[in-house]
């Protein structure tokens, strides 16, 4: 009464399902539904695009934008060290990143082509950025143990030909979403990004009227704040039925520049995830984030 | 999808939908859950029929227990804790309440501890095998096992004893 005892028993549970009519029809009519709305979502898309104000929010405050670079791109990485090394490999398990199947990738790259980007400390754990050229992990740890979850795969958005600042803003957003905490019912909630050189700090502001401090470091910022799990018949004491990730709206970011003023405000307007993976997919929230113009913010007066 | 796509894959489906949906019931936990895990990966199977039609049923299977884990782990951690058992089996004799206990206990484990389990006890496959499905390494496979089988104990204690060699002869 062993391995057997565990089969036997999840024999019993498999013999109650009950076989579902129609189940190929019913997935063709599904696949076809999501075809069809992710149309509707392009026309919208581009539509909304088209009408989008280009209000252009410079690092010096006056119209500027990225001129083209010829040559090598520049994609300048932090240093490597031993110290970071060793929280690349901890993010990323020792391995290549996953792709959305939670497979290992090879062709995202191995521990060796990442660095670390920047981190914050949140108690006993970390919360922290680890990427290369080509994209870029969201990491939680506890001490010094490895990320908490696979490493998800998170390609840089925007074109890379002309290395990772040929964003035109001073600063932008690369993620949105929540890495898991050491509890089962909580987690981070991270928005992650890029800023240009003179950029010293960076806020964020969700919902709520909360605002959390970035941790700015190597040109890449992340910031977090408490998120958590929670029924989704909202009943806090129930907790026998299905649950999902507590809605955060990230409402904007604030950069500011050597001298303390603020340079650059973005207009995040209450997005709850972004991720730069789903870039290809005509539903994209957040689809502005996916171009080097991510931008309905404004100059600060 | 052409109708020759369609037929090819309306084949499939019927040919499997019940394996398919025994599976998707240990991991879901129930037959709504189930229904709805089991048609979420054929939609998306459908839609990348041309790609897998060659062996789809690998694909489904593996689609089946991420979509589950990912569901758990970036939007759901659903249905992450079932009732327990609504008392301890103290009494050894009493099989079939034992096993009651046992399969509540099973339902009553998080998503990613129960695929674990349900592909290494279920499927019966390698851990080397269940870690490339899952996206982790052997070691991890190892130490979720440990815990779903040390959580399976806490919940019904009189399992301590039955479970020890499950451990260890993996």
């Amino acid at each position: 009464m062993t391995d057997r005892m565990l089969r036997d028993a999840f024999e019993r549970i498999a013999d109650r399902a009950e076989p579902v009519p129609d189940l190929a029809e019913r997935a063709l009519r599904t696949a076809a539904r999501r075809r069809n709305a992710r149309l509707a979502a392009v026309a919208a898309g581009m539509a909304m695009v088209a009408v989008a104000p280009f209000a252009v929010a410079a690092f010096d405050g006056s119209p500027q934008r990225q001129g083209p670079v010829s040559g090598r791109p520049e994609v300048v990485l932090p240093s490597d060290d031993a110290a970071g090394r060793a929280v690349v490999r901890a993010c990323l398990r020792g391995g290549s990143p996953v792709g959305t199947m939670s497979q290992r990738r090879a062709e995202y790259g191995k521990p060796a082509d990442y660095r670390l980007l920047t981190s914050l400390r949140v108690g006993e754990e970390t919360v922290a950025m680890v990427g290369g050229e080509r994209g870029f992990v969201l990491c939680s740890r506890s001490g010094s143990g490895g990320n908490m979850e696979p490493p998800m795969f998170r390609p840089w958005p925007g074109t890379r030909d002309k290395g990772l600042w040929a964003f035109r803003p001073p600063a932008r957003i690369d993620a949105v979403g929540s890495v898991p905490t050491r509890e089962l019912m909580d987690l981070h909630h991270v928005v992650a990004g890029r800023v240009k050189p003179g950029v010293t700090r960076v806020t964020v502001a969700w919902d709520r009227d909360r605002t959390a401090e970035a941790a700015v470091r190597n040109g890449f910022f992340i910031a977090r704040i408490d998120g958590a799990i929670v029924p989704t018949n909202g009943d806090e004491d129930d907790m026998g039925g299905s649950a999902s990730d507590r809605e955060e709206r990230v409402m904007g970011l604030t950069a500011f520049g050597a001298d303390g003023r603020a340079v650059y405000r973005f207009n995040a307007g209450g997005i709850t995830a972004f991720h730069s993976g789903d870039c290809g997919a005509p539903l994209q929230i957040g689809r502005l984030l996916c171009t080097d113009d991510p931008d309905t913010g404004f100059t600060p007066r | 999808m052409n109708a020759e796509a369609r037929e090819s894959f309306g084949r499939f489906v019927e040919a499997r939908s019940a394996s398919l949906m025994r599976l998707a019931y240990v991991l879901a936990g129930d037959q709504h859950a189930a229904e709805d895990l089991l048609q979420t990966v054929l939609a998306r199977t459908a839609a990348r029929w041309r790609h897998v039609r060659d062996s789809p049923e690998a694909y489904v299977r593996r689609a089946l227990y991420n979509e589950q884990v990912n569901r758990w782990r970036r939007r759901g951690r659903e249905a992450s804790v079932a009732a327990p058992p609504e008392r301890a089996v103290g009494d050894r004799s009493d099989e079939v309440e034992l096993r009651l206990a046992l399969e509540r206990a099973l339902l009553a484990l998080p998503p990613r501890k129960r695929a674990v389990l349900v592909l290494r006890y279920f499927e019966d496959l390698p851990e080397g095998q269940v870690a490339e499905i899952l996206g982790c390494s052997v070691g991890t496979v190892r130490s979720q096992t440990h815990k779903a089988i040390a959580r399976l104990r806490e919940i019904v204690p009189a399992l301590e004893v039955r479970l020890e060699t499950a451990e260890g002869t993996r």
